[in-house]
């Protein structure tokens, strides 16, 4: 078992390695840093923004409006879905504007946001709007999965209310937020930086993305959307890593074993 | 407890039409009958999961169910199962040694065998605080030699509580019951009942009993 991961690793590795020198190739090819930087020249410009204290600055607070856009949203998702599944009326209520969050354009809400609020507040806006309708159509897609049968059991057995919340339905509704966050981490990260871009606040990546663009500083253009890369698949393996070492992982309720297990039940 | 002219129905079909039934405090009541008669739907009745379409039915305030099916929790431990019907641990204990479950009460439901969730069904049932028990076909899937140890454990367990032991094994309700009702027919009718000490039941009389039973479900 343990071969077979060092092996997938080293396959993992020679991957990027192999894409790493199409780069090279094609930066070669094309023969200039304003068109296509090489992965070298990239690497330098890296380390040049890293040297830099404000670096710092943009990224704490990108990451700020991000997480706040993200956890806003999960839990906004979270208790409209809960309160959907209760009252049916209110998930009927919230279904158009779900349907119109998922389908208009981010652009268009930016562009929008921009109209009606501080720049520096429309990422964590269009980073709720986007991890909103993910989390609550999985929270109820969670609850329309409880068996019957363990609700009868909870009714007869007196459990209560907070009983069967914390019994029946919070693992059930587990493994569902469980595969909501993880879509949900990568595409905050991509509209809310988006969001930047256009907005331009003092502190943001997305900001600094735009100057970059517009002062035709391609290998920062390149090193920050590394940068933005690696914060967004650093954060999902910060929350993979973490999820993976809570006792709903230990017993098993994130993986959907959960619900191939209840068929007896 | 007591049906008094209950009608009930799923959907449009009719199980029970009119249908009276009475069954006594502080003793164990066998209802038997083939699978598909509306046993089911008695219990259902009686544990408040089902009402009737008219009649009256008398039922406890708190009763302990046992399921055709488990209905465990099988991403918690035996003990966490319990711990959700009551808060005595020593009582809990108890139970599981009586079970054979001693050794399995920090371990995952869904590690168990078939057998083992039946009893940890049963167990739950037991460390409910209640006098009043709706056991829905509760030995299904336990050994010949296990079901005949737990038949011993449970007689004790149930002693000067109601039960009503829904089952489609002679054997097993004249092992257990004081009470036999026979039923059948569709909607489900009582065809016989009398009562019977199963702690004295002689060969001869395990035989009778036995033929008594067929000719009721025969009839």
């Amino acid at each position: 078992m343990a071969k077979r991961g060092k092996t997938g690793l080293v396959k993992k590795i020679l991957f990027v390695f192999f894409w790493l020198l199409i780069w090279q190739i094609a930066s070669m090819a094309v023969g200039s840093e304003l068109l296509l930087p090489s992965p070298w020249q990239t690497l330098q410009a890296f380390g040049g923004l890293m040297m830099q204290q404000s670096f710092y600055f943009d990224v704490g607070w990108s990451m700020a409006r991000i997480l706040g856009g993200f956890i806003f949203g999960a839990v906004t998702g979270m208790l409209l879905g809960l309160i959907g599944s209760r009252w049916t009326w209110v998930k009927d209520l919230c279904g158009p504007i779900l349907a119109l969050a998922k389908s208009v354009p981010v652009a268009s809400f930016i562009i929008l946001a921009v109209l009606w609020m501080r720049s520096a507040l429309v990422p964590v806006f269009i980073g709720f709007l986007i991890v909103w309708p993910i989390v609550q159509e999985n929270t109820t897609a969670g609850i329309a999965s409880i068996p019957r049968d363990l609700l009868e059991m909870a009714q007869v057995y007196q459990f209560g209310p907070l009983k069967t919340f914390r019994a029946i339905t919070l693992p059930h509704v587990l493994p569902y937020l469980h595969g909501a966050a993880k879509s949900a981490i990568g595409l905050g990260f991509k509209s809310a930086v988006a969001a930047e871009v256009i907005t331009r606040p003092v502190y943001a990546m997305g900001s600094r993305l735009y100057e970059s663009k517009l002062y035709l500083e391609v290998p920062e253009l390149f090193a920050w959307t590394m940068v933005i890369l690696l914060l967004s698949v650093g954060t999902e393996k910060m929350y993979g890593f973490w999820v993976s070492h809570t006792a709903w992982a230990k017993r098993g309720l994130l993986t959907g074993g959960i619900h191939e297990r209840n068929g007896s039940v | 407890m007591e049906f008094m002219n209950v009608t009930a129905a799923y959907d449009q079909k009719e199980v029970l039409s009119d249908f009276s039934l009475q069954i006594k405090q502080g003793q164990i009541t066998a209802l038997l009958g083939p699978s598909g008669s509306g046993k089911t739907t008695v219990l259902r009745l009686f544990a408040g999961l089902l009402k009737p379409k008219s009649g009256h039915v008398v039922r406890p305030e708190k009763c302990a169910v046992v399921f055709q099916e488990d209905r465990l929790l099988p991403y918690a431990t035996l003990r966490e199962n319990w711990a959700l019907v009551t808060s005595d641990q020593q009582w809990m204990e108890k139970t599981a040694a009586l079970l054979g479950l001693g050794d399995w009460m920090d371990q995952l439901i869904s590690t168990f065998s078939g057998g083992m969730k039946r009893r940890a069904a049963l167990g739950r049932a037991l460390c409910f605080p209640s006098d009043v028990f709706l056991l829905d076909e509760p030995l299904t899937g336990i050994d010949p030699v296990q079901k005949q140890q737990l038949l011993q454990v449970l007689q004790t367990a149930f002693t000067g509580k109601t039960v009503l032991w829904i089952t489609h094994d002679a054997r097993e309700a004249l092992a257990i019951a004081q009470q036999i009702i026979v039923v059948g027919g569709s909607p489900m009718q009582i065809r016989a009942q009398r009562e019977i000490c199963p702690d004295s039941l002689s060969f001869q009389q395990e035989q009778d009993a036995l033929r008594w039973i067929d000719q009721a479900l025969a009839n």
